[in-house]
């Protein structure tokens, strides 16, 4: 009898998991998927208010014209440039100012800029970066340029000054909380004293042991944050260089032309850019885990 | 010779070391025998540098330290936990002590490749801190501490989280490469004999007060030590077995 219940149980337990995995691909990995299906039949004509059955011809146009080619270059070059910088400073504020972050003055400061939402930074930059922003207006006023022309493009300009600043800004607060986490958690005060006490200075230490803890640690966050800024879609729709849209932009300008022919190559450039994003996700992890 | 005189600190009005003098002659093992809260970590940690004494001097060589920086004082604090490097392979663990002095490669490959067959880590080299047992990862801190040969080694109860038989051959390893390499250290322990096995000197602390015994007999004469107490233990036992027996 005993056995027989322990049987049944079991059972139940293994019916339960069952149903749990299928309720998260219903609702993660199924609307996903369908969304990506879609776009896939859209782009090869199978579907879509202009379909006339299966073809290349929109995949071509967006491959031969170079631009989805472009736009994903210059979108790796916003997101490699602005996590780097934001890593940096965050590293920075995680090493040098433990005190203040454990205390809880420079933590509460950094709660701050979590709650700005994306579209706002991205005025935020636009308002203080423009030629007639405020950045401009004090220059001028302490002579320091002879009109507000010449100030120089820092926003809608090709180098993404603005794009990279506005992301820099909003990705700091974020990073310097998880280094604090991790410096926490690995014991990194404790691992200083150790480091210390065997003759090494506070520059060694966070050159040798602390930083290569916290990067190793924070990788998958870091890599999750690059992607994050890769599809950013406000800030570069905001601040964004026409001539250099990122994918995003891109895809969306696609999507809201008047000829109704462009949308499909718009659902290819997301396509695309997911199976992109995927590879990167895949390849990235794999090589973490193989490092962990 | 490392000598400690009338070294106080207090945390705020709570007494922590109370003008505790002792001296270490170089190469001799001081075991310090005393309860959890007696202030022998305080103590450790003041000698490193890692905590300043409110009065007092410690010299070694007949100079004063106190000034001298945690990282300067050449005095290494084996801590309770291993606290490895957890990124850093066990070899790059020892070796950490040699690079930080910019010791040549050729120099580093042969000393650490040395200690690990002392520690008998050879085939561990490669492992990450977390492929490793408790016991090994003390060995990997042990042998990272004494590998550049520091003045004094500081040890805060490195033994006390392992299991019986670890503990005990550690406390051979300790042995044998303290008498091979001299080394000056302070053994700091609640474990009696484990505190009889490894000093050459012994002390007892209590409420922030450090007496020292002229000799071992003396040490175990003192009823505040728990030797007597724990011999006494023994022999009853050993008598209710013969008592058994017959």
């Amino acid at each position: 009898m005993m056995i027989l219940e322990h049987r049944l149980s079991t059972k139940t337990k293994r019916g339960s998991g069952l149903y749990l995995r299928l309720l998260f691909l219903l609702l993660a990995a199924a609307p996903v998927a369908g969304g990506l299906l879609y776009g896939l039949a859209y782009s090869l004509g199978l579907t879509g208010a202009l379909s006339s059955g299966f073809t290349l011809q929109h995949w071509q146009q967006v491959l031969a014209s170079g631009v989805l080619l472009q736009s994903l270059g210059y979108s790796l070059y916003i997101a490699f440039t602005a996590i780097t910088l934001a890593t940096a400073t965050a590293l920075f504020l995680s090493l040098y100012f433990q005190k203040s972050l454990r205390n809880g003055s420079l933590s509460y400061l950094l709660y701050l800029p979590l709650t700005i939402p994306a579209v706002v930074m991205g005025f935020l930059v636009f308002q203080l970066f423009t030629k007639s922003g405020l950045v401009s207006r004090v220059a001028y006023s302490l002579n320091w340029i002879p009109g507000l022309q010449q100030f120089p493009d820092l926003v809608h300009d090709s180098f993404g000054f603005g794009i990279i600043l506005a992301h820099t800004l909003m990705a700091i607060p974020f990073l310097t909380l998880l280094f604090n986490a991790i410096y926490r958690e690995q014991n990194l005060r404790q691992l200083q004293e150790v480091s210390e006490n065997l003759g090494a200075g506070k520059v060694y230490f966070s050159r040798h042991i602390a930083v290569p803890t916290l990067l190793k640690t924070a990788a998958p966050n870091l890599l999750l944050y690059f992607i994050f800024i890769l599809g950013a879609y406000e800030v570069p729709l905001l601040i964004g260089s026409q001539q250099h849209p990122m994918v995003s932009v891109l895809a969306v300008q696609k999507f809201q032309r008047f000829n109704l022919l462009d949308i499909p190559q718009g659902y290819a450039i997301s396509v695309a850019f997911t199976l992109f994003v995927l590879l990167l996700l895949s390849i990235s992890f794999k090589k973490l885990q193989r490092h962990a | 010779m490392l000598s400690i005189q009338h070294i106080h600190k207090a945390f705020q009005l709570h007494t922590v070391l109370d003008h505790v003098s002792v001296e270490v002659p170089e190469g001799q093992v001081l075991a310090v025998l005393g309860r959890s809260g007696c202030g022998k970590t305080t103590l450790l940690k003041t000698l490193a540098g890692l905590l300043p004494p409110d009065a007092g001097s410690i010299k070694w060589a007949g100079e004063s330290i106190n000034e001298v920086p945690p990282r300067e004082r050449e005095m290494v604090y084996l801590f309770q936990e291993p606290l490895l490097f957890p990124h850093l392979s066990v070899f790059e663990n020892i070796a950490y002590g040699l690079r930080v002095r910019k010791t040549p490669e050729a120099e580093v490959q042969s000393k650490v490749q040395s200690m690990l067959r002392e520690l008998e880590l050879q085939e561990h080299a490669q492992k990450k801190p977390d492929q490793l047992s408790g016991g090994q990862r003390q060995r990997v801190a042990f042998g990272r501490a004494i590998i550049f040969l520091p003045r004094v080694l500081l040890l805060d109860e490195p033994f006390a989280s392992l299991d019986a038989q670890t503990r005990s051959a550690m406390q051979k390893l300790f042995l044998r490469l303290a008498r091979k390499y001299g080394i000056t250290a302070l053994f700091v322990t609640h474990d009696v004999k484990e505190a009889l096995l490894i000093g050459d000197r012994f002390a007892y602390m209590a409420a922030g007060k450090l007496t020292l015994y002229r000799s071992k007999e003396a040490f175990m004469d003192d009823p505040a030590t728990g030797v007597q107490e724990e011999l006494a233990f023994w022999n009853s036992i050993e008598h209710n077995i013969s008592t058994n027996d017959k």
